[in-house]
């Protein structure tokens, strides 16, 4: 299996119901009014903004944009400790203890979407009490990413296993996918020349960032439909 | 036996011993260390709802041991808020206990205590002041909520109102005024297509679980409705639109009636329209209208408009604006009926009320409340789960107005500005932790959803609809009219009015420009889908998800147009000062090419006083809006603002 996603842009409403959800699914670290301004905020999920033009010629388009768990990941050729590497089913994995903090992954990753944890994580009063008990807090010192919900994969895989049968589609899911009220995200096996993944990644309007540095990513988008058909 | 024969028989034992003695693989479990010895801890999901708006998304909250540690969505799927309950149920600024103001109003000394005294205390009060009451009450869909307005009601409580200063709700004053019916919804998910004036509704019309399912069908339909937007920023639904019409400031009722005069000269109205009442004096006065000069008025090309209305006419789109001015609805209202999208499917839908059978009277504008706190007509202001001290425009009146009050009591889950000045604040559980009733029009019915608690409340929180039950049974004999005292009473006394909307009457709309208080810059407001009705501005992974066009972040910012900042010697994330005639804050300068010139644009929402993460993070740009007395509603949208780096 090769997990891969597909991003409909003509779907995508802007709302960030994916983003909050893998905060909250991925412990990330709250933040602080520093780390925002620092830029330093760690969220594994952003909306990428391109905007173009001079007011009132100007346009603007949000990318939902996370660790695109390239075939050929950069970040992982530059790792001196083997932190972070190309997992058997596809995604780009992470190990934090591992991880030594020397931010090469982080500065490797033509995507910008590696995240370094700078500052201790702050966990006020009982707030850790609510975090997800399937994944690690992380440390200062150690940088973290898109895992695709792994701890998702590894559950659904013991559950597969202990009932004796293969892992079923749609058993596993990261929270982004999960939460999308739009359904614009699409989530699957890309080995699978039917699943809807696949399909999709096939379609005239899939495109991929940054093809050009050969990265090969698993996520791909699907390009907004051009504007009224009656005006334009 | 051989040494072969004895290993394969050991290992064949072995094997059966395993399979048939040894328990069997435990399912996926969490662990906790516990006193050096890990144990499993028992995981469930299960069924609860968000409490966040009156749409109380059902969902289900994963619990691990004692705690709630994630959110599973089922469908409709709930918005981005209901992903961040797990903290809520944490969070260090919630309000665990009833507390008593100790020492002067507005500081932070309190005294903690139990239920029945705070129960004690608060029925006294409420006993003491009868007939001087008030409640403010934030619509969240729940019983409770209306048990409190019930209860103001009892009392002979000459005011009885909802908290709906930032409510996303459409032109549904101007529906009102043409039809006598004053609740209306757009029937998004039937709608041919939207057009969209001055109005980001993909963040600000009520509740977003409906626009967002709404557009997920849209993708089912063989052809997708498209969205036009008008205005003069381009805003998150903007960005989305297929197309963005930008405009003069305040001028998109003017594009709205330029519109409507086109269709009228062009005979583009729907048949329908043809029969209502006034449409021969609507015709002829429309005809007269001064299309060029409007568009010139509001700086769109007349061509530009005239496309617009030829394909408007063609595809009868819902028409969406905000609830600002009644002269700023009309032409909006105007649109939709002259395209016939009014009361039809796919347009505009009365929607039946709920209301009480023993006539209880309906709830009052709620900014008489500070009025009649000056004019001495209060002693007791009830405020449930709203915060008239930060969420109104120019927030410092109410301010004023709650230091005035004798006795202010205020119900919420965690600790905020109007709570800082009360007299007695009570704690409101999420619904996680107490068995929540929403009530809701179903089919004509009125419907009651139970949700039951996934975890126990604090032990001093009292359920806020048992607590206005006990107290409404306390005062009984003393109370102005008889309450239901028990709940299922209280869903009994419920009645479904059936929308009783006459057909639309058009009027002739007289339209002139608003009027704006001093200043340079017009003061554009955004209503961020993270901080919904200027609430959750206590949430950490929520203050990420303001404004990601430009990563507003954890701090008050405001947009400025590139050209306006190299004028104003501004940098691109410079502190800023923004005063107004009634107030001045400080925010990070955002520069964006999609706000005028003669404009900035602040997210509301931010700028707390208090709080563990809100807590002087930027500040709040409700205290330059400028409270105009005259106004039908609060006017957001009137207030100019100087710009001066720091």
């Amino acid at each position: 299996m090769r997990w891969g996603m597909v991003i409909d842009l003509d779907r995508c409403i802007h709302c960030q119901a994916c983003a909050v959800a893998c905060s909250t699914e991925n412990n990330l670290a709250l933040g602080s009014p520093q780390e925002a301004a620092d830029d330093r905020l760690i969220r594994w999920l952003q909306f990428l903004p391109e905007i173009e033009g001079e007011y009132p010629h100007v346009s603007a388009r949000l990318t939902p944009m996370m660790c695109q768990h390239c075939d050929d990941p950069p970040c992982t050729f530059v790792c001196p400790v083997s932190a972070t590497y190309l997992s058997p089913d596809g995604t780009v994995a992470q190990i934090y203890w591992r991880c030594i903090g020397c931010r090469f992954c982080v500065n490797a990753c033509p995507y910008t979407m590696k995240w370094f944890n700078w500052y201790l994580p702050r966990w006020p009063g009982q707030t850790s009490r609510a975090t997800n008990p399937d994944v690690e807090l992380r440390d200062k010192g150690v940088t973290e990413k898109c895992t695709l919900c792994h701890h998702r994969l590894q559950l659904a895989k013991e559950q597969a296993k202990l009932e004796g049968r293969p892992l079923r589609p749609g058993e596993y899911v990261p929270a982004c996918v999960e939460a999308c009220p739009t359904e614009a995200i699409v989530f699957g096996d890309l080995d699978d020349p039917a699943s809807e993944v696949s399909r999709l990644r096939r379609d005239q309007r899939s495109f991929t960032y940054l093809e050009e540095l050969g990265t090969k990513p698993k996520v791909a988008y699907l390009k907004a439909r051009a504007g009224l058909r009656g005006l334009k | 036996m051989s040494r072969r024969s004895f290993l394969l028989a050991g290992a064949g034992g072995l094997a059966a011993l395993s399979a048939g003695v040894l328990p069997k693989a435990p399912g996926p479990v969490a662990w906790q260390e516990a006193g050096g010895v890990h144990r499993a801890l028992p995981e469930a999901l299960l069924p609860s709802a968000c409490g966040e708006c009156p749409a109380g998304c059902e969902l289900l909250l994963r619990k691990v041991g004692d705690w709630v540690v994630g959110v599973r969505p089922i469908e409709p799927k709930p918005c981005l808020r209901a992903y961040t309950l797990p903290q809520q149920l944490v969070h260090p600024d919630r309000i665990r206990v009833p507390m008593a103001r100790d020492g002067g109003r507005g500081g932070d000394r309190w005294t903690a205590l139990g239920a029945e005294e705070a129960e004690e205390r608060l029925a006294s009060w409420l006993e003491e002041a009868r007939g001087r009451v008030a409640v403010l009450v934030s619509e969240d869909g729940e019983l409770a909520s209306r048990a409190w307005m019930r209860l103001g009601a009892a009392l002979a409580a000459p005011h009885v109102a909802w908290e709906d200063w930032v409510h996303g709700d459409g032109p549904v004053d101007a529906f009102q005024e043409a039809t006598g019916w004053a609740r209306w919804t757009p029937d998004l998910a039937e709608a041919a297509g939207v057009l969209a004036f001055g109005f980001d509704f993909l963040q600000a019309l009520m509740p977003p679980v409906r626009t967002q399912e709404a557009l997920k069908q849209w993708q089912e339909r063989k052809i997708r409705p498209e969205v036009v937007t008008v205005g003069p920023r381009l805003d998150l639904s903007s960005m989305r639109a297929d197309e963005w019409l930008p405009c003069r400031v305040g001028r998109e009722p003017l594009v709205a009636l330029a519109m409507a005069a086109m269709l009228v000269k062009n005979k583009g109205w729907h048949p329908s329209a043809a029969r209502l009442p006034g449409f021969d004096a609507l015709v002829a006065g429309l005809g007269r209208f001064d299309i060029p000069g409007a568009c010139e008025q509001a700086g769109v090309q007349v061509g530009a408009v005239a496309r617009l209305v030829e394909y408007l006419a063609d595809r009868r789109w819902l028409c969406l604006g905000p609830r600002r001015r009644l002269a700023d609805q009309r032409p909006v209202a105007l649109l939709n009926a002259l395209l016939g999208r009014v009361g039809e499917q796919g347009g505009w839908l009365p929607e039946p009320e709920l209301r009480w059978k023993s006539g209880a009277h309906r709830p009052g504008p709620a900014e008489a409340v500070p009025a009649a706190i000056a004019g001495g007509q209060i002693d007791l202001l009830l405020v449930y789960r709203a915060n008239p001290a930060f969420a109104t425009p120019e927030p410092a009146r109410w301010r004023k107005a709650l230091q005035h009050v004798r006795r202010l009591v205020v119900f919420t889950d965690v600790y905020q500005e109007t709570a800082r000045l009360a007299d007695l604040v009570l704690p409101v559980a999420p619904p996680a932790e107490r068995r929540a009733r929403f009530v809701s029009v179903d089919g004509g019915q009125v419907r009651v959803r139970e949700v039951a608690p996934v975890m126990p409340a604090p032990a001093e929180c009292p359920d806020p609809l048992d607590l206005a039950l006990r107290v409404a049974r306390r005062l009984a004999p003393k109370l102005a009219s008889p309450m239901p005292t028990d709940a299922e009473a209280l869903v009994a006394e419920l009645e479904v009015a059936p929308a009783a909307a006459r057909p639309f009457t058009f009027s002739v709309p007289e339209w002139t420009a608003p009027s704006y208080s001093a200043g340079r810059f017009h003061l554009l407001l955004e209503t961020p889908l993270a901080l919904l009705r200027m609430t959750g501005g206590h949430l950490p992974y929520l203050i990420s998800a303001v404004g990601p066009h430009l990563r507003q972040w954890w701090e008050t910012t405001v947009e400025i147009n590139p050209e306006t900042a190299r004028e104003l010697g501004v940098a691109d994330r410079q502190l800023v000062k923004l005063s107004s005639e009634v107030g001045t804050i400080h925010a990070r300068a955002k520069l964006y090419a999609g706000v005028p010139p003669d404009a900035v644009c602040v997210p509301l929402g931010l700028g707390h006083t208090l709080g563990a993460f809100a807590g002087k993070v930027g500040g709040n740009p409700a205290e330059l809006v400028k409270w105009a007395a005259e106004a039908e509603r609060p006017l957001w949208t009137q207030t100019k603002v100087n710009v001066e780096a720091l």
